[in-house]
């Protein structure tokens, strides 16, 4: 017991020492549930959902820390798996490793929990508290048991983080609080019973468990398996894999840098999945479940600026193409750079100059934008039809390519837990929130200043008039992408350049 | 960037040659007084590795760099390959140099054929000379079979044996390892070391790091890393 104790606080400690994890892990739940909960009241309001703010205020605690205790769930258990597995060799056995990581994770899920609450309670207060404290931390529970299930069997980081936050918004997204209150088959998803637990709305088909009794099995039912999962993986031994029966111009470096970064990741099939799938259902998922409301817009034509009433189901389309954008382009943007970044400076070492590398990388960044962008147009083409598909396709490319350059400074900066937990984030709060036109006729002035403003503004107007009016909004992306793109090529020369005089 | 007083150039024609004359062997690389502190910003605290290190290889012979755990063997190492730039001190190196990490640096996705190509490129090889080379050592270490897995699919084993390949792949003047042999089996520790005598007696000089020197015989000198200075 006392060695088990011992395991718990030092995975805990091992947590700690990066203090960005720590901050950020009570960081993302004040922003999330302060700032932008007035905007999901909206959305839920939009998309049929409660439209009551004060009922609505608290399952978002409960999705904050759901969410951060996922991904917290999944980098604890990634990040040191083989060790894991190496102390469960050593004599500590399979399950004590397993039950220290489970209550370490709880300790990090119950510090989600607190961040998320306080925030609420600064907010709106707590009108019931027990059932809103009880219920974020059983989401959260929830959630780390899905995390850390994931982390015990994907080993690569993005497919593994891109798949814990895909169920967590499938989950809140097609919620009872949100799209999801008559779709049977949200009955299903993680959150479903503790939202309508915290939401105080007794469903009529729990059966004889109760609303209470699915949270439950809920969360004892992810934990459990998420001890079997990780159990198992940490006392298999590491599969043994059996064997199958004059220098060149700068010119030559760089295709092979190319050729070989693409082929890197082009072996990452989950990725190109993800890249593919998501937009497929978040776009498509945003036609289908938007009621058809009007929705004011502020729009300039031919010079002239004026309010237009279109349909909610194309301005919730055709913004959903840039927020699925800009969140994937920022993830692969972050990942593609920082998983290689010790082999990069290796061969720098070897020779090839940082300029080299940093345009390999780029290049794989740029044709995972394409993509991303090419799959969301044609996507988006089957239910809309944008008035001017050019000036549509430019301004979500320029989300694509900014973000991109977003994840390579925010990766730099913060690592991949802290940088995916702000990769989340800034294109939520960007994109989804300060550059959005579903909540009003135009977006809100502090949006200017974020990355986003120009491009957005660009392809609503591709979007919605018959001209081009918005050179100046033009100008402000390519300043962005301009500006972000120095950045993020110097912070690549700084870490691959050898250290020489 | 580089700090006051640090210097360090790939070329350094004063070593051409020593005033001994012609029966003397050049001196390849040469390191004088490398400092290196870590420090722990939010902590406040830091921790002095190397203390004016001193460091000189000549051709043709094979150097062992030894001393305890945490005794900044790995730190030198990083600073004479321009991994990681000193605090304080100079180092000049002459002719090409292949540098084997503790920590393979490998991509995980990409075959043994393909970091031999990339590497081949970094080095300005010839693609027949890439082949040729490559060809060689899969021989010498006995790891053609896993010429086409992925790194991401190897053992250890394998996996130190391709972090060493790539830093002999272009036969350099200077090799420098960091615990090459970590994981190898005893007939890949016997290739590995003829291959290091072969290159020596073809006039390169090899640096390697050990914990401890287990073969203490079978290097031409030894250099002791204790206390952040070199004894």
């Amino acid at each position: 017991m006392k060695g088990m104790t011992r395991l718990t606080v030092g995975y805990l400690a091992e947590y700690a020492r990066r203090p960005v994890n720590v901050a950020l892990l009570v960081l993302v739940p004040l922003v999330f549930v302060m700032l932008a909960s007035g905007s999901i009241t909206d959305f839920a309001s939009i998309v049929g959902g409660i439209e009551d703010p004060g009922q609505l205020a608290a399952p978002t605690a409960g999705w904050a820390a759901a969410f951060l205790a996922g991904v917290a769930g999944f980098f604890h258990v990634l990040g040191s798996r083989d060790t894991d597995r190496r102390l469960a060799n050593a004599g500590m056995g399979a399950w004590k490793v397993t039950f220290a990581r489970l209550v370490s994770g709880l300790g990090l899920a119950l510090l989600a929990s607190a961040a998320a609450i306080i925030a609420l309670a600064l907010r709106t207060g707590l009108d019931d508290p027990v059932r809103t404290i009880v219920g974020t931390v059983m989401t959260a529970v929830i959630y780390l048991g899905i995390g850390i299930a994931i982390g015990a069997v994907i080993r690569n980081e993005i497919n593994g983080s891109l798949i814990v936050i895909f169920i967590w918004m499938l989950d809140v997204f097609l919620g009872p609080a949100m799209a999801g209150g008559t779709v049977a088959l949200s009955r299903v998803f993680p959150s479903h019973f503790v939202t309508l637990y915290i939401l105080n709305t007794p469903s009529s088909y729990a059966g004889p468990l109760g609303d209470l009794g699915w949270v439950l099995v809920w969360t004892v039912g992810a934990l459990t398996l998420a001890a079997l999962i990780f159990g198992a993986a940490t006392a298999t031994r590491r599969k043994v894999t059996k064997a199958p029966t004059p220098r060149r111009a700068a010119r030559g470096r760089l295709k092979a840098g190319l050729r070989y970064g693409l082929r890197d990741n082009r072996r990452n099939v989950a990725l190109w999945v993800l890249l593919v799938v998501l937009p497929v259902f978040f776009i498509s998922l945003s036609f289908y479940i938007t009621p058809d409301d009007p929705a004011p817009v502020e729009l300039i034509i031919r010079g002239i600026t004026q309010i237009k009433v279109l349909s909610m189901i194309n301005v919730h389309g055709a913004i959903m193409v840039p927020i699925t954008i800009a969140f994937l382009a920022g993830l692969t943007g972050m990942f593609v750079v920082q998983g290689s970044l010790e082999a990069d400076a290796r061969l720098a070492l070897a020779g090839f100059r940082p300029r080299e590398i940093l345009a390999s990388r780029l290049g794989v960044i740029a044709l995972a934008g394409v993509l991303t962008t090419v799959v969301s147009l044609a996507v988006t083409a089957i239910d809309f039809v944008p008035q001017s598909w050019l000036w549509f396709a430019v301004g979500n490319g320029l989300v694509a390519a900014t973000y991109g350059m977003v994840g390579v400074v925010i990766g730099a900066l913060f690592g991949r837990v802290g940088g995916l937990y702000l990769m989340f984030l800034i294109p939520f709060v960007d994109v989804g929130i300060a550059q959005n036109i579903m909540f009003s006729a135009a977006p809100p002035g502090w949006g200017s200043v974020l990355p986003a403003r120009g491009a957005v503004q660009v392809l609503i107007d591709g979007a919605f008039t018959p001209t081009f009016d918005r050179m100046g909004a033009l100008l402000l992306a390519v300043g962005w992408l301009v500006v972000l793109t120095a950045v993020g090529a110097e912070i690549v020369r700084r870490i691959a350049e050898p250290k020489r005089a | 960037m580089t700090k006051p007083g640090y210097v360090r150039s790939a070329i350094a024609p004063s070593l051409a040659g020593a005033p001994g004359g012609p029966t003397q062997p050049a001196t390849v690389l040469q390191a004088e007084g490398i400092t290196k502190a870590y420090r722990n910003r939010p902590r406040r605290t830091e921790n002095l590795v190397l203390i004016g290190a001193d460091l000189s290889i000549q051709a043709g012979e094979i150097v062992g760099l030894v001393g305890e755990n945490g005794s900044g063997k790995s730190t030198l190492m990083k600073i004479l390959v321009g991994s990681l730039e000193g605090d304080a001190g100079r180092v000049d190196m002459r002719g090409t140099f292949g540098y084997c990490p503790q920590d393979p640096l490998l991509y995980e996705r990409l075959t043994p054929d393909e970091h031999f190509e990339l590497f081949g490129e970094a080095y300005g090889l010839d693609r027949s000379t890439i082949y040729a080379n490559r060809d060689n050592l899969y021989d010498v270490f006995n790891f053609e079979r896993y010429r086409d897995m992925r790194v991401e699919e190897l053992s250890g084993g394998t996996r130190a044996k391709l972090n060493l390949g790539l830093a002999l792949l272009h036969d350099p003047d200077i090799i420098l390892l960091d615990e090459p042999y970590a994981g190898f089996d005893w007939d890949t520790y016997l290739r590995f070391w003829n291959l290091a005598v072969e290159r020596r007696d073809a006039g390169r000089a090899v640096l390697i790091i050990s914990h401890f020197v287990v073969d203490e015989e079978r290097f031409d000198r030894v250099i002791h890393l204790r206390d952040g200075k070199t004894v």
